[in-house]
């Protein structure tokens, strides 16, 4: 049966192209400098690089300090993902299915915290680290960046549309707190979990302004970082710069495509809509 | 097994809401009773007061000899089945219902043991590796008694199990509930707004109005003499007929009823002298108004057919009588000639089966 073609679905594909051809520019564009000679990246664009050479890539994988920084960064986004999680998923339960004195008003304190840019909070954010001794160091870049009042909201939305009876059928069972939210919500939760999980490393992984201003040493970088001092080092060697970003933003890349379903499917169960 | 004891129990919200008024009822050990009223009225929130799930305000709850008022949900020796059966869409069937199992310590091969031996009896052994999810609504339900009844609990408490139910299912997974307590024995809460359920069910019934007890009975008391006009209209299909009376002056030493202008029936005897003899009710219950059954002992009176509904073995007449406001409804069988629309039909009432009630809705029968 073929579907007829309207004007409107005509405009939305050709939306549509036009949209990927727009994200999809610059990253191919960067894929084919990153495969060229580097004489030959000066001599303007090419879709289909001529010859195909590696060199770029191993040279920033084997000399220079991208290693380390893929390191740090693998070390940061991963342990700022597992403290987000284990912290908002315990504060979440605790204000969905807790009751407690002054419960609301914390809540809406923890939320009050989307309201400002983090970029209003640095100085203040700086100047804490730096008295506990932490500035230039991994775990001062880690810290602040396991707060996200944007998690605890999407998981205690998610918490409190369980039904109640699964959580009353546990208590008359004998559960404990810890042992219904281990056997009953954890796992029901586990779609919006994975999904939390992958936008807090993705958004950890490509932080630039707080890991800038508190990592002064080359060995603490992260890639958001490092790439710029490879700009620096390197000159206007763009084969090598463009190597460097595509190393560094592959792992989020690869996460993304395989766990995209699960994203999907944990924002929807966030939302409450049928998939 | 054990008995239930609640004695002036009453639960008021801290918005000081109060839903429950002071309920009294003894709930002897391996009976089967049931909770009945419509939305609303408190039989809910009474159930999960004697799980545990709501606190008791005051008064006191006795499960067999020990008070429960503070005893945790967990410890009491009850399981519930609730309204939406409650299967952690996660587990097997398997796993749901040896759940409970896994927070008191039993062993792994115990836990097995038991749900599968509860899996026997309720049919369920071939499915015991399915998600609740690949489950139909019966099957689903069967899981959620399962899961019960593995905890081998003092008293079973089902908020409303067979609401989510088509019809054909619903009477089937009745009888398997009656079976069930034949079984085991034990003593069984059930809560239901399903007159038929209730009456099927309950060994005794306790109707519930606005956070009080109406009236508590077995089924066929409470049909045949209802102490409340709410439990004769809750109670039958359809609703009793119920008629605004005034009482008229003794004839032969009876007081006259006047549900309409050109309508007297001579009251029953023993009736009581009520303060008010502008605000009786006269209730009579659709099976007994009888149809063109001229020769029959009773009161005798006419009226004109507006509706037939035809429910195969029966229909429902819906008559109007000159002076009376509202329509009647009669029951018939479909075995004899039902009457159509429009035709005028004689009605017969046998004063024996009419029920008065005073102005606070009391029965006035002795």
């Amino acid at each position: 049966m073929h579907t007829k073609m309207t004007l409107t679905s005509l405009l939305a594909i050709s939306l549509t192209v036009l949209l990927c051809v727009l994200w999809g520019a610059p990253l191919l564009w960067a894929i084919s400098t990153a495969l060229r000679p580097e004489a030959q990246t000066v001599d303007g664009l090419q879709w289909l690089p001529d010859p195909v050479v590696f060199d770029a890539f191993v040279r920033v994988l084997t000399m220079g300090d991208l290693p380390v920084f893929f390191v740090n960064s693998v070390v940061t986004s991963l342990a700022v993902t597992v403290l987000t999680l284990l912290i908002t998923v315990l504060a979440a339960y605790s204000f969905s299915q807790l009751r407690f004195k002054g419960a609301n008003l914390l809540f809406w304190c923890c939320m009050f915290g989307i309201i400002f840019p983090f970029e209003a909070l640095v100085i203040p954010l700086f100047r804490q680290i730096y008295h506990l001794g932490l500035a230039d160091s991994l775990g001062g870049v880690i810290l602040p960046q396991v707060v996200s009042p944007m998690v605890l909201f999407v998981l205690k939305r998610f918490f409190d549309q369980v039904p109640k009876d699964f959580r009353e059928a546990a208590v008359l069972d004998g559960a404990r707190e810890w042992q219904i939210l281990h056997r009953v919500y954890l796992p029901l939760s586990r779609n919006i979990i994975y999904a939390m999980a992958i936008i807090t490393f993705m958004g950890a992984w490509n932080n630039f302004l707080w890991p800038f201003l508190v990592v002064s040493s080359t060995e603490n970088m992260t890639i958001p970082i490092g790439l710029t001092q490879l700009n620096d080092t390197y000159g206007v060697r763009y084969a090598q710069t463009m190597a460097s970003a595509l190393i560094g933003g592959l792992p989020v890349a690869i996460m993304y495509v395989m766990f995209q379903k699960r994203v999907a499917s944990g924002f929807l169960a966030a939302t409450g809509l049928k998939g | 097994m054990s008995s239930v004891s609640l004695k002036n129990i009453k639960k008021t919200y801290p918005n000081g809401n109060a839903v429950i008024h002071g309920v009294d009822l003894e709930i002897k050990q391996g009976e089967f009773i049931v909770f009945v009223g419509p939305s609303g009225c408190g039989k809910s929130t009474l159930l999960r007061m004697i799980a545990g799930l709501e606190e008791i305000s005051t008064g006191d709850l006795h499960i067999g000899s020990q008070r429960a008022n503070d005893i945790d949900a967990a410890r009491r020796g009850v399981a519930m089945v609730f309204q939406s059966y409650a299967l952690y869409p996660h587990l097997t069937v398997a796993e749901n219902m040896g759940f409970s199992l896994l927070f008191n310590k039993t062993r792994k091969e115990e836990i097995t043991a038991r749900v599968n031996k509860v899996a026997e009896t309720l049919q369920l052994a071939h499915l015991l590796e399915r998600k609740p999810a690949e489950l139909s609504g019966g099957q689903r339900q069967r899981v959620a008694i399962g899961r019960a009844i593995v905890r081998e609990p003092e008293v079973f408490l089902f908020d409303e199990p067979l609401s989510n139910l088509d019809a054909a299912l619903r009477g089937q997974m009745r009888t398997e509930l009656a079976r069930l307590h034949q079984k085991l024995g034990t003593t069984m809460i059930y809560v239901t707004h399903d007159q038929v359920e209730a009456m099927t069910l309950g060994e005794r019934i306790v109707v519930f109005n606005k956070g009080h007890i109406e009236q508590v009975g077995s089924p066929l008391e409470l049909y045949q003499r209802p102490a409340t006009e709410f439990v004769a209209t809750f109670l039958g299909m359809p609703k009793m007929n119920m008629l605004s009376c005034k009482l008229k002056g003794k004839e032969a030493g009876r007081w006259q009823l006047t549900p309409g202008d050109d309508i007297e029936i001579p009251a029953p005897e023993g009736l009581f002298d009520c303060t008010d003899r502008n605000a009786i009710k006269v209730g009579i219950r659709p099976e007994h108004l009888l149809v063109g059954a001229e020769g029959a002992a009773g009161h005798h009176f006419r009226g004109r057919v507006s509706l037939v509904e035809n429910l195969g073995d029966a229909a429902i007449l819906h008559i109007k009588c000159e002076g009376v406001e509202r329509l009647l409804l009669a029951k018939i069988n479909t075995d004899g000639r039902v009457p159509a629309c429009d035709e005028t039909v004689s009605l017969t009432i046998a004063l024996d089966n009419l029920h008065l009630f005073g102005e606070q809705g009391q029965s006035l029968r002795r």
